[in-house]
């Protein structure tokens, strides 16, 4: 029986688990429309009501002062929305907790990862006993460059 | 070599996004989106110079 069949209790995992990840490169170049570069399936109730998912995406992009937004989509919301000129990687973690409840959920301002902001948490109403997905994107502000999500994992950290 | 159609919708604002129109397969090793397609390269294809 799988490993991460072996950690649900009442349908609820009650071990971390690593539900997703790759180090396949999915580039976006060409168009100034946002777009998917990864998109992971979170199964209904694996977080449990104070459970955590966590994500750790890697991009590399073009050093320039064209502002190219980078963002982790959970039920549709941004948890994380950057922008990244004239660096040429970040690695970033979004931490998304169930507050509580399995549809209430507090993060990080969108605009950082960890350590400090100005701007409040990011908080939402997603239903995590239903499935739900988790889309990174990048959008490009000049169509002549480029964005790599070279990689990225996904773990539920359930409670 | 494979390609994956690239789907653009508008969200409620009228915003749009560009989203592949099938899973990528297990087997790429890279994957290019151009704005209307996803190219996907698989074992044993040329894959593209590294973008700068």
């Amino acid at each position: 029986m799988p490993a991460a069949v072996n950690s649900l209790k009442n349908g609820i995992a009650n071990s971390p688990i690593i539900l997703a990840q790759s180090a396949t490169p999915v580039s976006v170049t060409g168009t100034l429309t946002e777009t998917t570069l990864a998109t992971i399936t979170i199964p209904g109730g694996m977080m449990g009501p104070n459970g955590s998912l966590r994500i750790t995406p890697l991009f590399s992009y073009t050093s320039s002062a064209n502002n190219k937004q980078l963002r982790v989509k959970f039920g549709g919301a941004a948890y994380l929305s950057i922008g990244a000129t004239t660096s040429a990687t970040t690695q970033q973690l979004t931490l998304i907790r169930n507050r509580g409840s399995a549809a209430s959920q507090v993060a990080m301002a969108a605009s950082a990862s960890v350590g400090s902001s100005s701007n409040s948490p990011v908080t939402t109403t997603v239903d995590t006993t239903a499935e739900t997905t988790i889309v990174i994107t990048g959008q490009l502000a000049n169509t002549g460059e480029t964005i790599t999500l070279e990689g990225y994992a996904v773990e539920v950290l359930p409670s | 070599m494979m390609t994956i159609q690239a789907v653009k919708t508008k969200d409620a604002r009228g915003t749009e996004s560009i989203a592949p129109a099938q899973q990528f397969p297990a087997d790429a090793i890279a994957i290019v989106c151009d704005g209307d397609v996803y190219l996907v390269y698989q074992a044993g294809d040329e894959l593209p110079e590294q973008p700068q």
